[in-house]
């Protein structure tokens, strides 16, 4: 026996929360939104704030998060993986996106020399979700990857870039940019099992 | 593409990182692909802790978020305990219902002729039964489902589907906030068929509700919503059951009935008059208890249904080949 029956049972455990959670957020049930919400919105606004490093930004796609799983429950498919990952993964998502829609935004202001107006974000989170204090976090997952792994996730996951940014960005092959990114991911997760 | 560079781009599609036709590539791949599965489960599971979750919303950004859920979606209506299957079931209707395009709307959903658009209007007319027993007023009038169907009908015909939606959903959400908490004692209604006391009345417009839930979900090819939850797809068996012992009849004896997966149980169904004396089961049936409920609104086929059968096999088979003429779900 051992911990991985342990660990497998509990994650089978866990797999029926979470399509239960589901199946009452199908049939309407707000008491079930509220608990949604409340074991998840830490998870997916500190996703959001470090993405966009904008409070306001960061509390929009809260709540699109928690909206879109309200109107359409059945995006959420329990044996596909655990909510917890869903959530994170959607919000991760609309953050990059709004990043990414920003940025596009900006290159175009700059080409029209709007400089001035455009660039201005939002109301910032604040000191903490500034950018030293992200990147620290995230550095601490990271700082035990090689350089050119943790460069790779960080420029995908924090800055929103696509494997083919990355690879143009780095001067390396797009192969190369989505094979860095699968050996990071790989090793931090090898990581993260010791610490769990 | 091949399933190598698919398998190529999981760790670049859990971050977010590939271009969204690849993401759908990645995302239809999956369900085919048990070693790709395990691998994107691994993967977005790693990058779902990249953050942490240390930071906190704003305050009141659960009200927030909660009053703008309720303009998007309904909930299910607040209500009393007994008919939380029947306001559960029109919150899932609805879900479905808000989906639809117009030509959904036509096509032939229930009976061989009714719409989707006639089937919610037919809901709502035997709906309006129960509605006048909780004391709401009730237009076009008629005591029972086959003349109230037709006088709504004629009227929801020259409405548009959104309409009757509207006015379906408005209805139940009156009955939901009208249910007393302690409801009367006694039979409520017998225009259902057999005597019901309110809460079974409800019980049976839940059952309903869901079984042409799922005839609008084939209809118009859906993705399923899930059935029932465990508590109130009891219910549904539970009078289910009730009534089987008025479908089979035989002088003595009685038939066990194991209603297996979540919200099942085991009954005695009576054949005869009496039990007593009699403590064997003549015949023992199992089956899952959402199938059950399935065979017993009509729509599964005694013979082709999954259950397993000891005893008298053949009074077994011929009690499940009786279980469809169940009169409590239209």
């Amino acid at each position: 026996m051992g911990m991985s029956v342990l660990r497998q049972q509990r994650s089978t455990e866990a797999a029926r929360d979470d399509a239960r959670l589901r199946d009452e957020l199908a049939y309407g049930d707000e008491a079930a939104f509220t608990d949604l919400h409340e074991r998840f919105a830490p998870l997916v606004y500190t996703i959001a704030a470090r993405i966009t490093r904008d409070g306001r930004a960061a509390e929009d796609v809260t709540q699109e998060v928690f909206l879109a799983i309200w109107q359409r429950p059945l995006d959420y498919e329990p044996e596909r993986g655990s909510l917890r990952g869903w959530l994170a993964m959607m919000a991760h998502r609309r953050a990059v996106d709004l990043v990414r829609r920003e940025e596009a935004h900006r290159r175009r202001a700059l080409d029209g020399a709007l400089y001035a107006g455009a660039v201005s974000r939002g109301d910032p989170v604040g000191d903490q979700v500034s950018d030293s204090d992200a990147a620290e976090r995230l550095g601490a997952a990271l700082k035990a990857l090689p350089a050119h792994l943790s460069r790779a996730i960080t420029m995908a996951y924090l800055e929103g870039r696509t494997y083919r940014e990355v690879a143009a960005e780095l001067g390396v092959p797009e192969g190369t940019a989505k094979s860095r990114m699968r050996e990071g991911l790989r090793r931090l997760g090898l990581t993260l099992r010791d610490q769990r | 593409m091949s399933s190598m560079d698919i398998h190529s781009l999981i760790a670049a599609w859990a971050l977010n990182a590939c271009s969204p036709a690849e993401a759908g590539l990645v995302e239809a791949h999956l369900p085919t692909c048990p070693d790709c599965a395990r691998e994107a489960r691994r993967l977005v599971e790693v990058v779902a802790r990249l953050s942490g979750a240390d930071l906190r919303p704003p305050a009141g950004s659960l009200a927030r978020t909660r009053s703008a859920a309720r303009r998007r979606r309904p909930p299910a209506t607040a209500t009393a305990a007994y008919a939380a299957s029947y306001a559960a079931q029109v919150a899932a209707l609805d879900l479905l219902l808000t989906d639809l395009t117009a030509a959904d709307w036509r096509r032939i959903a229930a009976y061989g002729e009714l719409s989707v658009h006639d089937l919610v209007a037919h809901l709502a007319a035997t709906d309006g039964l129960i509605a006048g027993v909780l004391g709401l007023p009730v237009e076009p009038l008629g005591d029972d489902p086959a003349t109230r169907t037709a006088a709504v009908l004629d009227r929801e015909r020259r409405r548009n589907p959104e309409q009757t939606r509207r006015s379906w959903r408005a209805q139940a959400d009156a009955m939901c906030r009208s249910a007393p908490a302690n409801p009367p004692l006694g039979v409520a209604t017998t225009a259902l068929g057999p005597p019901l006391c309110l809460p079974d009345a409800l019980t049976a417009r839940a059952y309903e509700t869901w079984i042409h839930r799922e005839d609008i979900t084939v209809a118009t090819g859906r993705r399923p919503l899930p059935p029932p939850l465990p508590g109130h797809v009891r219910l549904m068996a539970e009078l289910a059951v009730r009534f089987l012992p008025q479908v089979v009849s035989r002088t003595a004896g009685h038939v066990r009935l194991e209603l297996t997966g979540e919200g099942g149980g085991t009954w005695s169904v009576p054949l005869g008059p009496s039990l007593a004396g009699v403590s064997r089961p003549a015949a023992v049936v199992t089956l899952d208890v959402v199938e059950f409920c399935r065979l017993a609104g009509d729509r599964r086929d005694p013979d082709g249904v999954a259950a397993e059968v000891g005893g008298d096999t053949g009074l077994a088979r011929e009690f499940l080949a009786a279980v469809p003429a169940l009169a409590v779900v239209p």
